[in-house]
């Protein structure tokens, strides 16, 4: 076979895959927005612009003023437990939500209750002795303050 | 089609035997019916687009080339499969996709990007698609049987939380090891005693 036509059977090939990688990548974004526009509304602030994070257990944020409202998908013994946490400028929590408890009810439950802090209606079922929750906690806690520093920086 | 699993073709049974233990990547990750239903979508679409880029990619190519694209086409079809599942299911997607990203480097779809000149276009057309149907069938098998051992019931079809959690270890990804040798020795059994039986 000649150079000639091995060189435009190449140029095809390219040609094609080119055509195919463009609409692959268009598809995605439209899917990326749809998506975006879906965990906002989970969060209820279906105005506010997703940002996907995708740092440990937090998959992204939904700011809106002065506070962010966090998707939280947080993993235990190989099940994740999906939470919202909305937190304050300075990082503090100011509330947490269990969206969906996945088969790990009990342990989202004690996770939101420490999450929303003791002296709260719904923290009356937490423990200082709730290790599995705690040490969650603790991990999370730090994981959403990075996150928010993180957005500071970027303002 | 023939039943009898000792009267499968040898060089066939050690190819799909080699094909399954090369998905396990994919067996780990696939923990439950939806994710392994997804995992496999993306398996069948990469596959098919790797063995199709192999197929109709013209001979004089070269062989590099030629696998340069068959992954690339791989990594499309991937990518088309996730951002679909991405369009029914957001949230589950942004569980899932560090692990389909997997897909394109397991070794059945390595193997299907992977044509010598001289091979290319001679398989038998559906030769490929019954590979890919059978592999993402045994994805699919695997990961409800996960999830029904973990969990004792389809958390697609529950409501509320899961009766029993018989097994919860089956959740993690060295069950999906376990559950793929279990499978294979009772394989390796049945095949025994059948040609015990018709000797």
């Amino acid at each position: 076979m000649s150079e000639g036509k091995r060189d435009w059977n190449l140029a095809i090939a390219l040609g094609v895959f080119a055509a195919l990688a463009v609409s692959c990548a268009l598809f995605s974004r439209y899917s990326a927005g749809l998506a975006g526009r879906s965990f906002s509304a989970r969060l209820t602030a279906p105005d506010a612009a997703w940002e996907p994070i995708r740092e440990g257990a937090v998959i992204g944020r939904a700011a809106e003023g002065a506070r962010s409202r966090y998707l939280v998908a947080m993993p235990f013994f190989g099940r994740r437990v999906i939470i919202s946490a909305t937190l304050r400028r300075d990082g503090s929590v100011e509330g947490a939500t269990l969206l969906d408890p996945g088969s790990q009810a009990t342990f989202g439950r004690r996770l939101v209750a420490a999450m929303n802090g003791p002296g709260r209606t719904a923290a009356l079922s937490y423990s200082p002795l709730d290790r599995a929750a705690e040490s969650a906690y603790r991990a999370l806690g730090e994981s959403l303050r990075e996150a928010q520093a993180a957005q500071g920086e970027t303002r | 089609m023939n039943a009898d699993p000792s009267n499968v073709d040898p060089g066939r049974k050690r190819l799909y035997a080699a094909a399954l233990a090369g998905l396990m990547p994919a067996f780990a990750g696939a923990t439950d019916l939806i994710d392994s239903v997804a995992l496999a979508g993306c398996f069948a679409a990469g596959f098919a687009f790797a063995a199709a880029s192999s197929a109709l990619l013209p001979k004089d190519l070269g062989g590099r080339r030629s696998f340069a694209f068959g992954l690339l086409a791989a990594s499309l079809g991937v990518a088309f499969a996730l951002s679909t599942f991405r369009l029914l299911a957001p949230l589950r997607f942004e569980l899932l996709y560090g692990r389909a990203v997997l897909i394109p480097f397991t070794v059945p779809v390595l193997e299907a990007a992977w044509r010598p000149e001289a091979a290319r276009g001679q398989a038998r057309r559906w030769d490929a698609a019954l590979r890919a149907a059978i592999l993402s069938l045994a994805m699919v098998v695997v990961g409800a049987v996960r999830e029904f051992l973990a969990e004792g019931t389809f958390r697609a079809a529950a409501e509320g939380p899961a009766p029993h959690a018989a097994l919860p270890f089956m959740a993690t990804p060295s069950a999906a090891f376990l559950l793929v040798g279990v499978g294979f020795a009772a394989w390796a059994g049945v095949a025994k005693r059948m040609n015990k039986e018709t000797a």
